[in-house]
């Protein structure tokens, strides 16, 4: 009944999304309101036809409906509930379903929300947004449905699996299939992936929003900012879930991976950052269109890239074209997914183009001066571009040159990646200390010197005080230069901003800082962000350059140093079953430092049927994790072999992240929410904060 | 059952190196080289994070080669030619060592290029003559062009 009912739920949204296209289009083409009107209905239709969907499965999966094949594939009568739940995106087919179910969800809220305001530009956008939404649900439906049951044939008693009821067969029980059941992918039974697919996933579906509207926009002829007005919160949206996703990822893959850090330069990796690249290119340059009418079809090119790296970053995970960790996901769906991407692609660009060559994506003012805040913010476009570019030829483009021309297999892996990145990095920092403090449309070089000056020297004592209290190297010193600079330079700005605001008003410092944040939630939020990008930086220069990394064997009772600090004593050995049936293989390791106990931790392998996980033991400061990996060990007499790293800084990559996401909620918060006292000051008549600052 | 054979297996060879070896040669020094190689088989494993039984032979094998005075370079050239270009994070092959860093340094180039195109773009129009840079409508003003044409 429960695949009955998911079956019918998603053919009549893939029925849904066509009729919606179709109207939508043809409404908009002979000006007819009510095909306009029908298709936005038939567009909002399909989030609750796919929440009943996702529903009928979740239901299965969670009351062990194994005749259901997908529920029969990723779960087995041991599987915990928890993990019944996240089941749903545990496989190809179920991942399919939910990411088609959350595409529906952005869309459902974005028609419903914009289209009173962005009436003019709906009709082309519902299209665009139905379009992406038929593919995904087509692909489920047709390719990978995760309703689809097992059958016995009554004839020769062989099972197969079918979506329909076929004729003479038969449902085997449920004891039968239960008992052949597979469980969860291992590598899956992590708090961070009951959390980072559905993070990632809402990053990556949410950006269709943003290209929709510029689509749309292209589509239409209305290229005015309306469609950056209706997208701006879209976007911000997106871009924290994304920014969530990866961070999430990179600590499921510290804690489960087992090799001591957070990002591997994986391909799939590599292909959700791509998107976060372009993404955070287009936060930037879509300012300039919006403060000076400039930079039009560069803001429509970034946008259109975004989505095309989401859906390029979808092809890859899940077609199988990169073998790598995430190669659960494969499956037949790659041709599919390839010519949809390439599709898309080509349709946006193609409008673009159109649209530039008559001459309708001119900016509305001209150049002013070389040193402004525009020149600075293309700067930043073209490193965030460059990094994107870099980081695709290393991922794809050449694995693909080098196997079509020279007919040989290659990998760029992380010598790769730490070779042309990290200068690139760098000018992203010096960008992001430079930018904020030069003004729209010029500014003097003078000027631009005198307000760094205080966050530059800051920085200097810093940099003193780093190479008088820790080993550190010169490549080091400039790394934590560059990205200290951009920290101080938020933390000034704000300051600055907190001050004009105390002089010029008479108000409290904490009252300030509030008013100052409602008031302009964007640029301060921003600042935030550029903070938290700040101590990601210091995290990662602190994990990459100083992390230790060795390897012991160790009998039980036996001790060893791993450096001039610390000594670890590998205490005891213990091996048991679990109750959902993985055999656990525990070491007990107590760490010292400086002859002082710290304390013990207990690295493990968990031995389930088809995989082994390693599962580090760490000690966690803000300073420091003492990592210890079991690597391997004899059963009979105890001895083991350990991997310690002492990864310096690496708590601040995940700090850093918090702080990321919290200023992006604050530059995307609704004004309308916060209350009018605090939107409002009392006072009149004062001078503006620009004024103070510019005093 | 294969995996604990071969880590036994890893396990001893380990302790009997570390006694019968000429010059100490440490599980680090073993991993060091490891490291610099990809897995032949799991792709985008690097060999020293890699558990199977054929990447613990592997190891087991470079600490024979490092034993017997191999360099790291040595030893990792000789995987490169048994195994191919991919199991080194930059091939070695002179080609495809250019096609793979010549290209990001074109892109980047490339980049900088468009960025500079951008400002001289904006630098001709700013000396242009002002009618010239109004003649155009904005998109907002063909928009009401458009609505006022669509009005009749």
């Amino acid at each position: 009944m429960l695949a009955e009912i998911g079956l019918i739920a998603l053919s009549l949204t893939f029925l849904a999304c066509l009729y919606a296209i179709v109207t939508s289009i043809y409404g908009e083409r002979v000006t007819s309101e009510g095909w306009v009107l029908s298709g936005r209905n038939a567009s909002l239709v399909t989030f609750p036809l796919l929440t009943i969907a996702v529903l009928a499965l979740w239901v299965a999966l969670t009351t062990e409906q194994y005749q259901i094949s997908y529920v029969w594939s990723v779960t087995d009568p041991q599987t915990p509930f928890l993990y019944r739940i996240t089941a749903l995106w545990g496989s190809q087919r179920g991942s399919l379903l939910f990411w088609c179910w959350l595409m529906s969800g952005f869309t459902f809220f974005a028609v419903l929300l914009n289209w009173r305001t962005d009436r003019r530009l709906m009709p082309y956008a519902t299209a665009y947004m139905m379009a992406s939404l038929a593919f995904f649900a087509g692909l489920t439906l047709f390719l990978e449905n995760p309703f689809t049951r097992w059958w016995v044939d009554a004839v020769s008693g062989e099972s197969f699996q079918s979506a329909l009821i076929p004729a003479n067969a038969l449902a085997p029980t449920n004891l039968q299939l239960s008992s052949t059941a597979n469980g969860l992918n291992p590598l899956l039974r992590h708090f961070g992936m009951i959390i980072h697919p559905p993070m990632l996933y809402l990053g990556f579906v949410g950006f269709v929003v943003p290209c929709a509207f510029a689509v749309s926009a292209l589509a239409s002829g209305d290229l005015s900012t309306n469609w950056i007005k209706a997208t701006r919160r879209w976007t911000l949206i997106s871009w924290i879930f994304l920014g969530l996703g990866l961070i999430l990822g990179g600590r499921w893959a510290y804690d489960v991976l087992g090799w001591g850090g957070y990002w591997g330069w994986d391909p799939v990796e590599n292909a959700a950052f791509l998107p976060w690249l372009v993404g955070t290119a287009f936060l930037h340059s879509v300012m300039i269109q919006e403060k000076r009418g400039m930079l039009k079809v560069w803001n429509m090119a970034l946008v259109i890239l975004t989505f095309s790296a989401v859906m390029f970053g979808t092809f890859a995970t899940r077609s199988g074209v990169i073998e790598s960790v995430h190669s659960f996901a494969r499956s037949s769906v790659g041709m599919p997914m390839l010519l949809f991407w390439a599709s898309i692609t080509l349709i946006s660009v193609v409008l673009l183009v159109y649209r530039w060559q008559r001459g309708e994506l001119r900016d509305d003012h001209t150049f002013s001066g070389l040193l402004s805040r525009e020149t600075l913010f293309v700067l930043n476009n073209v490193v965030f571009v460059a990094l994107t570019l870099v980081i695709f030829w290393g991922s794809f483009g050449a694995p693909i040159v080098s196997e079509l021309l020279f007919d040989t297999e290659i990998t760029l892996g992380t010598d790769y990646f730490m070779l042309v990145t990290p200068p690139l990095f760098a000018v992203m920092y010096i960008l992001m200390g430079v930018a904020p403090l030069s003004a729209w449309t010029a500014t003097s070089v003078s000027r631009l010197g005198s307000a760094l000056l205080l966050p530059f020297a800051l920085t200097t004592i810093t940099l003193f005080g780093i190479a008088l209290t820790s080993p550190t190297n010169g490549v080091a010193l400039v790394a934590y230069g560059v990205v200290f600079l951009a920290g101080y330079v938020a933390l000034y700005e704000i300051f600055r901003g907190v001050y004009a605001r105390t002089k010029g008003r008479g108000e409290a410092w904490h009252v300030a800082l509030v008013r100052l944040f409602v008031r302009n939630q964007r640029r301060y939020g921003g600042y935030i962000v550029h903070l938290g990008i700040t101590i990601i930086g210091i995290g990662v220069i602190g994990s990459t350059l100083f992390q230790l990394e060795t390897r012991r064997t160790l009998d039980i009772g036996e001790s060893t140093q791993i450096d001039a600090q610390y000594r670890v004593t590998y205490d005891d050995f213990a091996r048991g079953v679990s109750a959902d049936g993985r055999v656990i293989n525990t070491a007990t390791v107590s760490i010292y430092r400086n002859d002082a106990f710290v304390s013990t931790i207990e690295p493990r392998i968990d031995e389930y049927p088809d995989m082994p996980m390693t599962i580090a033991g760490a000690d966690s400061t803000l300073e420091r994790d003492f990592y210890v990996l079991l690597t391997g060990f004899d059963p009979e007499t105890g001895s083991a072999s350990f991997k310690v790293y002492i990864n310096p800084l690496v708590n601040l990559v995940w700090w850093g992240g918090i702080i990321l996401i919290i200023g992006t909620i604050l530059a995307a918060y609704p004004k309308e929410i916060v209350p009018e006292r605090v939107r409002k000051p009392q006072t009149q008549a004062t001078p503006t904060t620009e004024a103070v600052l510019n005093a | 059952m294969r995996r604990w054979a071969g880590l036994t297996l890893w396990l001893l060879l380990g302790a009997w190196g570390a006694l019968a070896q000429s010059r100490p040669i440490t599980l680090d020094d073993v991993n060091e080289v490891a490291s610099r190689i990809y897995c032949p088989v799991c792709e985008n494993i690097p060999l020293d994070d890699c558990g199977t039984t054929t990447c613990i032979e592997w190891k087991i094998e470079i600490e024979q080669l490092l034993r017997e005075g191999q360099s790291p370079d040595d030893i990792i050239a000789s995987f490169v030619n048994r195994y191919g270009q991919h199991v080194v994070g930059i091939p070695q092959d002179g080609t495809l060592r250019l096609l793979s860093l010549l290209m990001p340094l074109l892109l980047v180039i490339g980049a900088g290029f468009v960025a500079w195109r951008t400002t001289q773009d904006w630098q001709k129009r700013k000396n242009a003559p002002l009618a010239s840079a109004t003649a155009t409508p904005d998109g907002a003003t063909a928009y009401r062009d458009q609505i006022e044409q669509d009005l009749g």
